[in-house]
């Protein structure tokens, strides 16, 4: 393109040198989700090095220091950075120890609705007949359960708690992998290739998880990192109600409900939790559209 | 591509080995695959008999719907469930009936004895493995324990020399979105001869490519079918390409076999009113009608057949008879027969030469 510069707009070298570098920079951030990327990298960080890189004990308390200001406002201190919470306890450092439950959830209860979803997909599609019957029964009697509901009834039966909140997300979500898996392999499986494995000798099992799963992992993949941002809310909404982990381990939904009650006179108690989820959330919707683009099988033929 | 079937038509190569008082590699008689829906029982194949001898390449022929695919998919055991069964006939092949065998038996046969190439080479490969592993895939199933990873590796190589595909060695790398069409449908046949199987059956498998590919395909075909003795059976609508590779025609109407024989016999004397017409509908170069020729009508619907001959209604010279009983198979001279009662050696209407 620069060479359809016309000769009445002269521009130097230099200066084409130095437009060329900032598109080029443009360029790759348009085509690498960088600042998500950045983001996602910096939670995924602040997880796993949490003891180093917090400030202060997560929940020690200090009521002598409750209810401090974050550290730009008139009563703030750089001591504490986002301010501290009614028990006196370092908002920032929580946040920080928060993101372990976030993430923890997140990926392992995707892991887990992938993997249930995506199997049952397949069988359904695969065999067709009674057991696609059973299984997409199953799913529309899943999604017509409200969630909440489900996350109170099983919160009573087994008690609240980090295993009770991955297995209903679990329960919740396998369904949609499920019915994108299934829709996709009733299409790969009518393709010749999946015939002449037959012809060659293949039993269903090698079919489906050689032949047909590769064809389709593209599309759960990109609806795992979509549903990531999706499940840390329903996350950070268990633990708003009282279902998720308990106290004292800091959540980013139990701090958000925790500072409610303060939230006229010390908005920083739910402000800062808020803003995590969202810029979490955020990068992980904005770096799974990306996958999307890149992988997705109707727009893959470009 | 049927106009100048003449000029390339090989000479006749190696001599055949006709099937004679032993018996044949495939022998198929009076098989019956029905489709069970909710509609009523649809009669994919009606009765079909037919033997393809050692070496030799057998052509089927046959409008859509004429019951050709799912006599080769019940050859396989692979008739699509649950609707699809056979329900009478046998199969025999080296001796034993595949219609008898358990699936664990059927699985060691496919791929390993009798193989298949497809209609589409676009879909017949796997987009998310390289060539060379769909192609050591059929090697990984049927292999005896001894073999190693670089064995296998040599013969993959082997085996895509075997079909002519050039630097086969760096081409074993590349996934099949890299090739074309016809390279595609070399590496399908590759997959399907790696094994050395006794029988291959075609399934229009140059419907998808151009004329100049379709040819040089067809002579790899013939090599391969010196080279390995192998079997082929050969699904087509295109009577041209039959009379370049086949030794053999049977053409099929409405699931059943209509007409069988040698294909010198066939395109000269056609016995049956339908291959007739067939013949009469290849368009020729230099012909001034202004409409190409067609067989009036619709094939039959197979649900419910009309009693007697199933060509009767679009038949220029139907009788009585045709209407009442089915038609049995007249002899018209050596391994040529036709199911139509008035079945004659009666020349195609300007066809001959081939």
């Amino acid at each position: 393109m620069s060479n359809s510069v016309s000769p009445a707009t002269p521009t130097s070298v230099t200066e084409r040198r130095r437009i060329g570098r900032a598109g080029a920079w443009l360029r790759l951030l348009r085509r690498l989700p960088v600042i998500p990327g950045v983001i996602l990298l910096a939670v995924l960080l602040a997880a796993v090095f949490a003891p180093w890189l917090a400030p202060h004990d997560q929940d020690v308390f200090d009521l002598a220091a409750s209810l401090k200001p974050p550290a730009w406002m008139a009563d703030g201190s750089i001591d504490h950075l986002l301010g501290t919470d009614n028990m006196g306890r370092d908002i920032w450092s929580r946040i920080i120890f928060g993101a372990r439950i976030s993430l923890l959830v997140g990926f392992l209860a995707v892991g887990l609705a992938g993997t249930v979803g995506t199997i049952l997909g397949l069988l359904a599609a695969y065999f067709e007949g009674w057991i696609d019957a059973l299984i997409m029964r199953l799913v529309d009697i899943q999604m017509s359960v409200p969630s909440i509901l489900l996350a109170l009834i099983l919160s009573a039966a087994i008690g609240p708690g980090l295993t009770t909140v991955i297995l209903v997300i679990m329960i919740v979500y396998w369904t949609y992998y499920a019915r994108l898996v299934r829709s996709e392999v009733l299409s790969v499986k009518t393709r010749d290739f999946v015939a002449l494995a037959r012809i060659v000798g293949c039993r269903d099992g090698r079919i489906l998880f050689r032949h047909i799963l590769p064809n389709v992992i593209n599309s759960i993949v990109v609806l795992a990192t979509v549903q990531l941002g999706t499940v840390i809310i329903f996350e950070a909404t268990l633990s708003f109600l009282g279902l998720g982990v308990q106290p004292p381990t800091p959540a980013w939904g139990s701090m958000l409900a925790d500072g409610r009650t303060y939230i006229s006179t010390a908005w920083w108690l739910s402000v800062f939790p808020g803003i995590a989820i969202m810029l979490t959330v955020l990068s992980m919707n904005l770096f799974g559209d990306w996958l999307r683009v890149r992988w997705d099988p109707k727009r893959r033929q470009l | 591509m049927s106009a100048n079937a003449m000029e390339i038509r090989d000479p006749p190569g190696p001599p055949q080995t006709a099937p004679t008082a032993t018996e044949p590699l495939l022998a198929v008689a009076g098989l019956r695959t029905h489709f069970f829906t909710r509609y009523g029982i649809i009669r994919a194949v009606d009765g079909v008999t037919f033997n393809v001898g050692e070496g030799e390449i057998v052509g089927l022929v046959g409008e859509s719907g004429s019951g050709k695919t799912m006599t080769s998919l019940s050859i396989l055991r692979l008739v699509p469930l649950p609707a699809g069964r056979i329900v009478a006939g046998s199969i025999r092949f080296r001796g034993r009936d595949l219609l008898q065998l358990s699936e664990a038996e059927m699985r060691a046969v496919r791929g390993k004895q009798i193989s298949m190439i497809l209609q589409d080479p676009l879909t017949s490969l796997n987009p998310v493995y390289t060539i060379g592993n769909q192609v050591a895939e059929s090697f990984l199933f049927h292999r005896d324990p001894a073999t190693t990873r670089r064995d296998i590796a040599s013969r993959v190589i082997e085996v895509l020399r075997r079909v002519r595909i050039p630097a086969a060695e760096r081409l074993v790398r590349a996934y099949p979105h890299q090739f074309s069409g016809g390279m595609r449908q070399r590496v399908c046949a590759a997959i399907a001869i790696a094994s050395r199987p006794a029988l291959l059956i075609a399934d229009e498998p140059t419907t998808a490519l151009d004329v100049t590919i379709q040819a040089q395909f067809l002579q790899l075909l013939k090599r391969l079918r010196s080279e390995a003795n192998l079997s082929i059976i050969y699904i087509t609508h295109d009577l041209g390409v039959v009379a370049r590779l086949c030794t053999r025609v049977i053409v099929m109407y409405a699931g059943r076999v209509i007409e069988s024989g040698p294909v010198r016999a066939i395109y000269k004397s056609p016995g049956h009113p339908y291959t007739r017409a067939l013949m009469k509908s290849v368009p020729r170069l230099g012909d001034r009608h202004e409409r190409l020729f067609q067989i009036d009508g619709q094939p039959p619907y197979l649900m419910n057949m009309p009693p007697g001959c199933a060509f009767r209604p679009r038949c220029p010279n139907a009788q009585a008879i045709c209407g009442q009983e089915l038609p049995p198979d007249m002899p018209l001279g050596e391994g040529h027969a036709a199911a139509c009662w008035f079945a004659g050696p009666r020349p195609a209407a300007g066809r001959e030469g081939a």
